[in-house]
């Protein structure tokens, strides 16, 4: 009788761990990975940034990137995804300037704001169940 | 001086390696025949076809990588959701059954 009501109290103990486990071992390790990039083309667009503010949008970059390496839960989901936003305009920056330099071509532009792009669903599934990354 | 076909043959086995090597080690259970993340590696074989020769190819390969495993990842986690999904309906068949036995079991 014990073990027939154990079951389900079970079962209800388990439930959102799948997803959670997906998250922490699956999604932020190759968030980490595709960081390395994206951080690259962020700080290529603080480059672009008038002087005065380039070292604040620095530290902002470098926060970002270091709360997605360690992986914290906690910090990914009330830190970095409040300066996602203005990390993001500054890789899409980076990557225009490295067009008009020609340091990369079109098509390998469009590469890499893809890539942003797909962080940012990445980030968003994170955060919450995201339909999009099912199309 | 390699072919463009021959470049992009190489990068898309380079790519292909690197995502499965990534997803073992990253303990993903990584389904190659998942066909909503095969048509993304397709896409992204034909967006690197078209950055051959220009300058930063090797960072479009790159990119273009991360993006599959961000893809891949991210299709592992809405797996596990759905996972999930049929768990809780589970649980709650599970126990709208003890709470029907419960007062029998009781008495």
């Amino acid at each position: 009788m014990r073990h027939s009501l154990l079951f389900p109290a079970a079962i209800v103990i388990t439930v959102g761990c799948a997803g959670q486990s997906a998250r922490e071992e699956v999604l932020v390790p190759a968030m980490r990975l595709a960081s390395h990039g994206i951080e690259q083309d962020a700080y290529a667009g603080v480059e672009t940034l008038p002087a005065e503010i380039q070292e604040a949008n620095r530290t902002i970059v470098g926060r970002f990137f270091s709360i997605i390496r360690e992986g914290d839960d906690a910090g990914i989901r009330l830190d970095a995804i409040g300066s996602w936003g203005r990390v993001r305009e500054l890789a899409e920056l980076g990557v225009s300037a490295k067009l008009e330099d020609e340091i990369v071509g079109d098509q390998v532009a469009a590469l890499l704001l893809g890539r942003i792009s797909d962080f940012d669903k990445a980030l968003r599934a994170y955060i919450t169940r995201s339909p999009a990354l099912v199309d | 001086m390699p072919t463009k076909e021959q470049v992009l043959e190489e990068a898309g086995k380079q790519i292909l390696m690197e995502i499965s090597f990534r997803a073992s080690e990253l303990g993903a259970n990584f389904d190659a025949g998942a066909e909503d993340v095969v048509r993304f590696i397709s896409a992204k074989a034909s967006e690197l076809s078209l950055a051959v020769g220009e300058p930063g190819f090797d960072a479009a390969v790159i990119a273009a990588r991360d993006s599959v495993l961000l893809k891949a990842a991210g299709r592992a986690v809405v797996e596990a959701e759905s996972f999930d999904e049929t768990l809780k309906e589970t649980a709650r068949s599970s126990l709208s059954i003890v709470a029907k036995l419960l007062p029998i079991m009781l008495m």
